[in-house]
């Protein structure tokens, strides 16, 4: 019985050093391996062929409007920081799958991801991108930048190139650097932008943002900012809708804001202006 | 993306004791883009008679406009009202003398009938295949959602009041599943005195 | 340009007819599908062509309406014409000769069937004018479970219930094996001297499993209107139809 006891400590020594001696290394980029398809089968071609040919009913698709922007404090009691803002409608087609998706994925404790496109293809890679950033700290016993994460993202998604994959991201936070956005996509591109809009909404939240914009503004202005785009995509593109979530990285921390409903908020604006939105009922 | 769902838009009707309902959304769309919150499906026929015209929407109103040449000639010539009934036999030999290269609407026929008061509904497809049922109708790219939510709410002997109610929270939750329709509501309620125009509050996004 | 069609009502069906000793018996199902989704669940697929003359249709539902509706007014003018019961035989050339015309692109699947100073007939006739005659057959989705128990049954010179029970169960077994028939059944019994129609008969496995007696209602006001306007009717006090 003794003998087992001097064992199994020696197993446990040895696994703690194999351990270390593992994390030590550069991780590997995923341990996740795909079984492959039989040789002569191409990916992209064999979902086209049996799921259609824009292979809408394979997945979600978040039919989207995300937007991402930094900005600085107008005040000394405003924080300033970055912005991120989306909408929560997930829709294959016209059916809308669901009316209350979170598209903000966290990353870190600073840092998030937004989801557009294929759900489950931003929500595995976001995963994925999330555990290497976690082992990245572990190791380095530092906090990962921005670019860092979002290159090994865009990284990943360019080894997968061409196989159907879809994905856009914004990889938003802020580490010794400041405040940064990274705007990453299934073609394997990256770049840093300041304002910064992905999803079928992005032209009509681009609107909004362009005409509002500031590079200094207050807490709250960014906010209502944020908040309006969205609900202003939400409104001309059948593919957003629900909730807009938002999420207020400053340099400090990382607030998360009660959901609006945004056909709520396009009536409050309605009124605001003055407008009168509903339909005046005709007999002809 | 079919072509019929390319303008989106959804019609609902259902019929009660001495009444009919008939609900229409007010989008007008683009595939994925919404154009124009004020488009309603539905239009005025007769007195007590309604059509409601979903689908490609330059169809429609070609549709219509046919429609309205033919119900004024056989007014005209009758020199009486039409009877919903007529009107749907009407609108579905319209359809099926284009069997071969049909009009991408699919029409809805709500009314009472001028002299009984007797609630008529019927829906047809792009070529016209008349389904009148006793209890509601729909049609559209909200359609499916439609017919699964009527089927709870809809009971024998509605009142007016009834009947509206439960029309517009059947087209309520059928906006609330249907990307290519929504962005306002509109119910027409039909008795046999008069009807009643209601826009509804619906979803805007 | 890559468009889908329109989604067409075709009556996904279930129809059946059977001759016996000096009649016979036809009958349909009542479910009318659009793809996945019943479009109707009480339509009549039980045509009348003349008083003892009856159409059962398969295929797309609006050309079995027109076709069925131009057979009977082409047999009445004739019946008026010529003072005669029309055949069945006349109601079946008539029909394929429209129907080979068009080369199968009007999808009507028809059984045609009734009795006239000839006896009882009953003809198949195909979208693309082929026709055939049975003394029982069956067409359309569910014909396959329904032809079971024709095979399996038929005796020629049966009774008239014994025809009736028959083609009820072909019907039902039809109904129970295909998804695209179903709700509930019309029966037509064509005798030289009278015409009956059953229907519709609702099998106990097409009844809902709970009556709907839950009261899904909303109470008055529950939905927000934001506008409302009612219009009343003008009043037309007379109408002058002397001319």
């Amino acid at each position: 019985m003794f003998g087992c006891t001097f064992d199994d400590q020696d197993d446990e020594e040895r696994a703690l050093e194999s351990c270390k001696q593992s994390f030590m290394f550069e991780p590997r980029h995923s341990d996740f391996v795909f079984p492959s398809l039989p040789l002569g089968i191409d990916s992209k071609s064999f979902v086209s062929q049996h799921f259609g040919k824009d292979a809408k009913n394979m997945q979600f698709r978040k039919g989207t409007t995300t937007l991402a922007f930094v900005y600085e404090p107008a005040t000394e009691n405003d924080k300033g920081g970055i912005i991120i803002a989306v909408d929560s409608r997930a829709s294959s087609g016209e059916y809308i799958s669901s009316k209350s998706v979170m598209k903000i994925l966290d990353i870190g404790d600073r840092m998030v991801a937004t989801m557009a496109g294929g759900a489950a293809d931003c929500q595995f890679w976001t995963r994925t991108v999330a555990k290497y950033c976690t082992l990245y700290e572990l190791r380095e016993k530092s906090q990962i930048t921005v670019s860092a994460a979002s290159k090994y993202f865009a990284n990943v998604l360019y080894g997968y190139r061409g196989k159907g994959l879809s994905v856009g991201s914004m990889v938003a936070g802020y580490d010794k650097r400041g405040p940064q956005i990274f705007k990453v996509d299934s073609d394997g591109d990256r770049c840093q932008l300041r304002v910064c809009s992905v999803g079928s909404g992005s032209l009509n939240a681009y609107g909004i943002l362009d005409n509002h914009y500031k590079p200094k503004m207050t807490d709250d202005e960014a906010r209502k900012l944020g908040l309006r785009a969205i609900m202003h995509a939400t409104f001309r593109d059948s593919g957003s809708g629900g909730v807009c979530n938002l999420c207020h990285i400053t340099p400090t921390e990382k607030i998360r804001l009660p959901p609006f409903d945004v056909s709520k908020l396009y009536y409050e604006f309605a009124e605001e202006l003055g407008k009168d939105i509903v339909y005046t009922p005709r007999d002809d | 993306m079919s072509i019929m769902s390319y303008n989106g838009g959804t019609v609902l009707a259902m019929a009660g004791e001495e009444c009919v309902c008939i609900a229409t959304d007010l989008r007008f769309g683009e595939q994925m883009t919404t154009v124009a919150t004020d488009k309603k499906k539905v239009h005025k026929v007769s007195d007590k008679v309604y059509v409601g015209l979903a689908g490609f929407s330059s169809d429609a109103r070609t549709m219509l406009e046919k429609i309205m040449f033919r119900k004024n000639l056989y007014e005209l010539r009758e020199s009486r009202k039409i009877r919903p009934k007529v009107l749907g036999e009407m609108i579905s030999n319209l359809c099926y003398q284009h069997r071969f290269g049909s009009y991408f609407t699919e029409p809805l026929v709500a009314g009472l009938d001028p002299d009984t008061h007797k609630p008529y509904i019927c829906a047809m497809d792009t070529i016209g295949c008349i389904a009148s049922p006793r209890d509601f109708v729909a049609v559209g790219t909200g359609q499916e959602y439609l017919l699964g939510v009527c089927e709870s709410y809809w009971r024998e002997n509605m009142k007016a009041d009834e009947l509206f109610e439960a029309t517009a929270q059947s087209m309520l939750s059928c906006l609330e599943r249907d990307a290519a329709s929504g962005w306002g509501a509109v119910v027409y309620t039909i008795t046999k005195d008069k009807v009643n125009v209601s826009t509804i509050k619906a979803r805007m996004d | 340009m890559g468009h889908k069609a329109p989604r067409l009502t075709s009556t996904g069906t279930t129809i059946v007819a059977a001759a016996y000793k000096g009649g016979l018996v036809m009958g349909a199902d009542s479910r009318a599908t659009a793809g996945n989704i019943i479009a109707d669940k009480h339509c009549e697929k039980v045509h009348k062509l003349t008083e003892s003359i009856y159409a059962c249709g398969a295929g797309t539902a609006a050309d079995l309406d027109q076709v069925t509706k131009m057979l009977s007014g082409n047999l009445r003018l004739l019946e008026l014409n010529t003072g005669r019961k029309a055949r069945v035989i006349t109601a079946l050339r008539q029909a394929k000769q429209h129907l080979f015309n068009y080369q199968g692109y009007i999808g009507a699947y028809l059984l045609i069937g009734g009795v006239d100073p000839t006896g009882p007939h009953l003809y198949m006739c195909s979208a693309n004018g082929t026709t055939m005659a049975f003394p029982y057959t069956a067409q359309g989705s569910g014909s396959y479970a329904a032809i079971t128990i024709l095979e399996r049954d038929f005796k020629p010179d049966m009774t008239k219930e014994e025809a009736e029970s028959l083609v009820q169960r072909a019907l039902e077994a039809g109904m129970h094996g295909d998804n695209a028939s179903g709700n509930s059944l019309n029966l037509v019994v064509i005798e030289p001297t009278a015409t009956v129609f059953k229907g519709p008969i609702i099998p106990d496995f097409c009844k809902r499993p709970e009556p709907n007696d839950l009261e899904y209602k909303f109470n008055k006001g529950s939905t927000k209107v934001l506008k409302q306007k009612a219009y009343k009717y003008d009043i037309v006090e007379s109408m002058d139809i002397s001319h």
